[in-house]
């Protein structure tokens, strides 16, 4: 199952060899956290992302598990040591497992 | 009489001056939150290393930034493998974690947290050995994180 959900990826697109670069996430989500009641006093269910993965060219590099104490539209910061050229991957997995993927080539100088 | 030299007594005076000097840093001062105790168990925690910047009052509990690093060389045989935050007051108290890999070069990252109270923030970061690094922060929360969507 993929959806789309509106991200948005901060990363140099190039690097020289054994640069560290920084990589800036963020993707609209209301990360419902199933404690807020709404004007009747119903519980509003949880609907929350519960992964993050990040993989260049397939490996795994940086990964984090949200949860209702996550704030909002997440937005996460990490670092890569650039060795060579590739694609940067990025997933987020809700509770549902639906999945929504974004991609960055990386261009190492 | 006296067997105790004066370059014995000062010799054992300047170990147990070190000793007060070195153990607050690593012993374990406080008490193990429930939360934490729950992932990591009663495994000791070092206080050091870690830096967490959280601000110290945050107006809305909905969206508090923090960042967390760690003096750590990242390297195949020296890295940060994960770091926990935790809220012990919040109703779900583990807020976030993050898995690192030696790829990372740097072992920083930085994200936004919900905070239901004013309390004090738990970060635990386990090296590739599993000893485990901490380290915490009080927050005064003015506008907790609501719970009533009408709000």
């Amino acid at each position: 199952m993929t959806t789309t959900r509106r991200t948005r990826i901060a990363a140099p697109a190039r690097a020289t060899a054994g640069e560290i670069v920084a990589i800036r996430t963020l993707i609209s989500h209301p990360m419902e956290s199933g404690f807020r009641r709404d004007a009747t006093g119903q519980l509003i269910a949880r609907d929350i992302l519960v992964r993050f993965e990040c993989r260049f060219d397939a490996e795994l590099i940086f990964a984090a598990d949200l949860a209702p104490g996550t704030a909002a539209n997440p937005y996460l910061s990490f670092h890569y040591r650039a060795e060579r050229s590739g694609t940067l991957e990025f997933m987020w997995r809700d509770q549902a497992g639906a999945e929504t993927r974004e991609q960055h080539a990386l261009l190492v100088v | 009489m006296n067997n105790t030299t004066r370059r014995q007594l000062l010799r054992g005076l300047a170990g147990s001056a070190l000793m007060l000097v070195v153990r607050p840093l690593r012993a374990q001062l406080v008490a193990v939150p429930e939360p934490v105790a729950a992932r990591y168990g009663q495994r000791p925690i070092a206080f050091e290393r870690v830096v967490m910047n959280l601000p110290p009052l945050a107006e809305n509990g909905n969206s508090v930034p923090i960042e967390v690093s760690v003096d750590s060389p990242m390297t195949l045989t020296e890295y940060i493998r994960r770091i926990d935050v935790f809220a012990p007051a919040n109703p779900v108290p583990h807020l976030i974690g993050f898995d690192l890999s030696p790829a990372a070069g740097h072992a920083r990252v930085e994200s936004r947290i919900r905070l239901a109270d004013s309390q004090q923030i738990w970060v635990v970061c386990e090296d590739q050995d599993g000893q485990l690094l901490g380290a915490l922060a009080d927050v005064v929360v003015t506008l907790a994180a609501c719970l009533d969507s009408f709000l």
